[in-house]
């Protein structure tokens, strides 16, 4: 596959192909207003651990699918979701960047974009797994700044008392789907 | 009293409230039959769950009930989603892995079941969740049908035909009537909260 190939993989899965707001798949998207600099390690660490789950986890999907056990394809993405969470946590337990209260959010987050990265990158080589898992956490970090962008210029003043709180952010997650909607 | 009840059921809603499973929950509401399925999926995992979390909470270290909830809720939305296929193929498709996604997204209560909380509590609030949540999908998914595409249950609604707002069966569109719905929600909550507290006040001065 040449750099170019990649790249295209890569950018397709953060921008284009988006996993958020066009396939509708994601845990925790509100995140967005912990803060840009959680944000960003949250978002970098789901990256990391979704293509490293997705690594593990595109072999064996490829043998249950050729054994006809298509079903179970779901389960072992949530179990190398949670074994690559598990992996980083324990590597980061020592220092002081250690996932804490975060895991459970992380690894919900991870083993559902492993689950769904497995079914958009059929026939791919692992290189291209590893990009494509690795987009499609990126364009949920993009979906959170945008989000969290959004949802700081709204000044609630001014929002009708029935709308404020999560009408008016799903509100906002409506308009950034849109803009997305158009690449 | 009303209130309470009224923001308890509110408040059980889990799509509402914490934000789980939202985008699932989008994702399947623009077909009333998908809305239906998937209600009636999570619903039955919910109420499974949270008997298990229930049962198991007192045995379970903080750390390891994520991965034991999830792996349990993913092992039965595997076995709902063998058992909709066998009964439906067209259902099972239109619900997809989204079924299971909602599943495995709403195994982050159980999380904070402990061994102390009783077992009827525990079985009635994820009882309370699954209506709430079904209530939910099935509007949502009746407004988008039979506006953006002229449809209910698959049947065509002819004298709509000419008036579909196709956007309403796309993600910006799910988002629109989520909002919308969540705000008339709010807005009955506040209105009969605020009801009850002017009664409650005006209790309060007839007694002075």
């Amino acid at each position: 596959m040449s750099l170019k190939e990649l790249l295209f993989i890569l950018l397709a899965a953060a921008l284009a192909d988006h996993l958020l707001f066009t396939r509708f798949l994601s845990a925790v998207p509100m995140l967005g207003r912990t803060g840009t600099r959680k944000t960003i390690t949250f978002g970098l660490i789901v990256a990391g651990i979704t293509a490293l789950a997705s690594a593990v986890n595109h072999p064996i999907r490829n043998a249950l699918i050729s054994a006809d056990k298509a079903y179970f394809c779901a389960y072992a993405a949530v179990i190398a979701a949670l074994a690559a969470s598990f992996l980083v946590e324990f590597v980061l337990k020592d220092s002081q960047k250690s996932l804490g209260v975060y895991y459970p959010v992380t690894a919900l987050n991870a083993a559902f974009l492993t689950c769904v990265c497995g079914k958009y990158t059929e026939g791919f080589k692992i290189g291209g797994v590893l990009l494509r898992s690795f987009g499609g956490g990126l364009g949920l970090l993009l979906a959170m700044l945008a989000l969290g962008g959004v949802l700081d210029e709204i000044n609630e003043k001014y929002v009708p008392a029935a709308f404020r709180g999560l009408p008016v952010m799903l509100l906002a997650a409506s308009i950034v789907s849109m803009v997305l909607f158009a690449f | 009293m009303e209130t309470n009840k009224l923001n308890r059921l509110a408040a059980s809603d889990p799509v509402l409230v914490l934000f789980l499973g939202i985008f699932p929950a989008i994702a399947v509401t623009d077909d009333v039959r998908a809305a239906l399925a998937a209600a009636g999926i999570t619903f039955l995992i919910l109420v499974l769950s949270s008997i298990f979390a229930a049962l198991l909470g007192r045995f379970l270290t903080a750390g390891s009930k994520v991965a034991v909830y999830m792996l349990l809720n993913t092992a039965l939305a595997v076995s709902a989603q063998i058992v909709l296929q066998a009964l439906s193929s067209e259902i099972h498709g239109m619900v997809g892995i989204y079924a299971a996604l909602l599943a495995i997204t709403l195994s982050i209560p159980n999380c904070f079941v402990d061994g102390k909380s009783s077992f009827a509590r525990v079985l009635l609030r994820a009882v309370l969740s699954g209506i709430c949540l079904a209530a939910l999908l099935c509007v949502s998914a009746a407004i988008r049908e039979v506006f953006g595409n002229a449809s209910f249950m698959g049947l065509k609604i002819d004298a709509l035909a000419g008036f579909k707002i196709s956007i309403l069966t796309k993600a910006p569109g799910g988002f629109g009537v989520l909002a919308v719905l969540s705000a008339v929600i709010c807005a009955i909550c506040n209105h009969v909260s605020s009801g009850s507290n002017a009664a409650r006040t005006a209790a309060k001065t007839e007694e002075v």
